[in-house]
């Protein structure tokens, strides 16, 4: 998002400034216009949405006696909520290497299952596990959603942690959501400024007048979609970059160390992993990217790419080494001090302006 | 304008409005990450379960209060295991202080007068069996009681063949003890007069206690200033305790849950020899929902299928070799940090115990406690 917004505004400038250049400064101009206002209009519409009516929560999910089923157009989904009860070991138990070894297999037999993770901090820490599936035949998915809640509860079991699968009403009690009241001020503020920029389409021309255009649509769009939505009090953030390099087994362990005794202390925090497993070919393009940076640097004589080329490769390096598995994940967190813990450890956060894609990792 | 209409609308901007939202709402960039970026975050991460009520015991590792918790054990059944100048004493007056609070009423054998004053500070009643007796009536009524008491006295005694038959001869024709000591040979007479002679004015009813939900103490002190000849009598008084209790609450309809507590101090001179008793009880009596605690000096003295029945295991200081016998008797996950933290106490000027390793049945290791005594207790 920060990304996005930060091109929207280099383009933004750009846009304003190419007005003045005499042969085709006005098309390029608006053609940036136009450039900004696409790479930028996802995050605003959302921010604009969320700000009006809240979070979209569509959820129509139904509980049987421990899954939940939902249809999605023609499709079925099915999931299933799983708890960890106990465990039998924590880090301080075992020596790095076996630590290492031993979180390597569990962590593998969870991720494998495509799980979104809650780790919640209230008045006691809660290890949530929610596994999901999609498609068309709902006799399958069943029997699938079976077979991998199975193979989670055993193969946990032999690791030493004792999971339980969860009322499906807990499922709804995952975050303290509440109704969204509608702010009738902000509301007034965008039918006015829709207003305006009606007015500018209308009355006025060239450069005015696309900005009219494109605003009308962002504000018409996002008062179209009213919907009741709801509201969540907390501030979210985002893994923008995961940047673990080169990694001892002792480094593993005390992060680990680190990380479980701050939330085990903080106390309201929340940590929301998104997991998919990914092709190992991305092993191949993250070398392919070090190349590229690699060549970038040097080329422009450019330090911080060449430490961040040097970075990619090392984790590439250690992938291929340690026989590690790629996931593709989204990280969200609500606690400052896992995020400055894991910023540590080379993850890298930004403030997430919007809550949807936490919930939808969920909901949705 | 329609109703159907207006519900043709509706729906037809519901959907429009679902796909816009679908299509242009905001989801973050997915980032690539290997297994190992996410192994701070693995479940390991949460610390061992500890419960949150019941008998606090005091601060773990973490500094979280650790409580035992009788609901969420399999059964309530335990061991404390201490050796001399441990603070065994003392931590099960800071133990029984607590059991008022879960509701159960609760007998204590007490071999050295050592929970007298607690007891009657709990408003519990004192049974000195020097000057009073508790009434047996059980083992008249029920066989099985008498011939696991004929069987203890037998072995404690050793008796003959003939002098067993005797016995059981006495009992079955006696109402009580007056009764069996008359009916008995002369020979056996006088080597059984002297525990025996304790049970004869029994004026103390257990029923009334149990009924009025009283706690007691079976206090033996006195006879076992006589030691060592002397455990032998305890030993069956303590027993025939232990059973007037069982027999009342066999009579009650069943219900596991913790609703009697029988705990007994120095269970290795009491009850473990001849004949265990309480093997018996753990097996048996979580369907009338009485659990037995037992102190002991030695972990050695407790056999490997006693540690898989009891639901808890409290180890006070222990040495070296006692963690080593712990560790290949209960099988738990007993590390050298835990065997470090335990065989080791801090300097101090009385006994008092300060550490100790709770072992329970649904967690593989020990949690390490450092024990936190009610200012309370040491008064008493």
């Amino acid at each position: 998002m920060r990304r996005e917004l930060k091109i929207a505004v280099i383009l933004l400038i750009l846009s304003y400034f190419s007005n003045s250049i005499r042969t085709y400064g006005y098309e390029i101009s608006v053609f940036l216009l136009v450039l900004a206002y696409i790479v930028s209009f996802k995050p605003v519409f959302s921010m604009l949405c969320e700000a009006l009516w809240g979070i979209p929560l569509n959820s129509s999910w139904k509980t049987g006696s421990w899954k939940l089923y939902r249809k999605i157009g023609k499709k079925y989904e099915v999931a299933a909520l799983l708890k960890v009860e106990n465990i039998q070991w924590s880090t301080e138990d075992y020596t790095p290497s076996k630590f290492a070894s031993v979180i390597k297999a569990v962590m593998e037999k969870i991720l494998k299952l495509n799980p979104v993770i809650l780790i919640k901090k209230e008045s006691e820490l809660n290890y949530y596990i929610f596994i999901r599936r999609r498609g068309k035949k709902l006799i399958d998915l069943d029997r699938d959603i079976e077979a991998s809640v199975r193979f989670l509860l055993n193969s946990a079991g032999r690791t030493g942690i004792d999971l339980e699968v969860c009322d499906p009403k807990e499922f709804f009690s995952l975050f303290n959501l509440t109704e969204k009241k509608i702010d009738r001020e902000n509301l007034a503020l965008i039918i006015v400024l829709d207003f305006f920029s009606i007015l500018a389409a209308i009355c006025t021309k060239g450069y005015l007048q696309v900005v009219g255009i494109l605003l009308t649509i962002l504000f018409t769009l996002s008062l179209f979609c009213f919907y009741r939505g709801k509201e969540l009090n907390e501030k979210y953030y985002y893994a923008d970059a995961v940047e673990v390099g080169e990694i001892a087994d002792t480094d593993i362990q005390d992060f680990s160390e680190l990380v479980s005794n701050i939330i085990n202390t903080e106390e309201n925090a929340k940590i929301v992993i998104e997991v998919e497993k990914a092709s190992t070919r991305i092993e191949a393009e993250l070398e392919r990217k070090a190349a590229k940076k690699y060549f970038a640097a040097t080329t422009f004589d450019w330090l911080g790419t060449l430490v961040s080329s040097f970075k990619i490769l090392e984790r590439a390096r250690r992938r291929r080494e340690r026989k590690e598995f790629v996931y593709l994940i989204r990280l969200y967190t609500t606690s400052e001090r896992i995020k400055e813990a894991l910023e540590g450890y080379g993850f890298s956060f930004i403030r997430l302006p919007l809550k949807a894609p936490v919930l939808k990792a969920f909901y949705g | 304008m329609g109703e159907s209409m207006k519900a043709g609308l509706k729906k037809m901007h519901g959907r429009i409005r679902d796909k816009l939202l679908e299509k242009l709402f905001y989801s973050p960039r997915k980032q690539v990450a290997f297994t190992y970026d996410l192994a701070p975050l693995g479940p390991h991460l949460m610390w061992l379960y500890v419960p949150e009520k019941g008998i606090y015991l005091g601060r773990d590792d973490y500094d979280r209060e650790v409580y035992l918790n009788p609901a969420q054990l399999r059964v309530f059944h335990g061991v404390i295991i201490g050796p001399s100048g441990a603070g065994k004493s003392l931590f099960l007056k800071h133990f029984l202080y607590q059991i008022p609070n879960l509701k159960v009423n609760f007998m204590i054998i007490d071999p050295h007068s050592d929970y007298s004053v607690l007891i009657r500070k709990l408003g519990g009643e004192v049974i000195d069996i020097r000057k009073t007796m508790f009434k047996t009536t059980n083992i008249f009524r029920n066989i099985e009681s008498r011939e696991l008491f004929i069987k203890a006295v037998a072995a404690l005694y050793r008796l003959t063949e003939g002098q067993e038959l005797s016995l059981r001869e006495a009992i079955k024709r006696s109402k009580d003890f007056s009764q069996v000591l008359s009916n008995l040979p002369p020979v056996l007479r006088s080597k059984l007069e002297y525990p025996f002679s304790f049970l004869t004015n029994g004026e103390v009813d257990l029923k009334d206690l149990l009924d009025e939900k009283i706690p007691f103490s079976v206090d033996l002190s006195s006879m076992r200033r006589e030691r060592p000849v002397l455990d032998e009598a305890a030993s069956v008084i303590a027993r025939l305790a232990i059973d007037e209790v069982l027999g009342y609450y066999w009579k009650k309809p069943r219900m596991h849950r913790l609703r009697f507590l029988i705990v007994a101090d120095e269970y290795h001179n009491i009850l473990a020899k001849p004949i265990d008793v309480v093997e018996r009880i753990l097996r048996e009596t979580r369907k009338i929902g009485v659990y037995m605690v037992v102190a002991s000096q030695d972990v050695d003295k407790f056999s490997e299928s006693y540690f898989t029945q009891v639901g808890f295991i409290i180890a006070l200081t222990l040495s070296e070799g006692q963690v080593e016998e712990l560790r290949a008797l209960t099988k738990k996950n007993i590390t050298d940090a835990d065997e470090l933290f335990i065989t080791t106490a801090p300097p101090m000027e009385e006994f008092f115990p300060t550490k100790a390793l709770l072992l329970v049945h649904y967690h593989k290791k020990a949690i390490r406690v450092r024990l936190d005594i009610s200012e309370e207790v040491l008064e008493y």
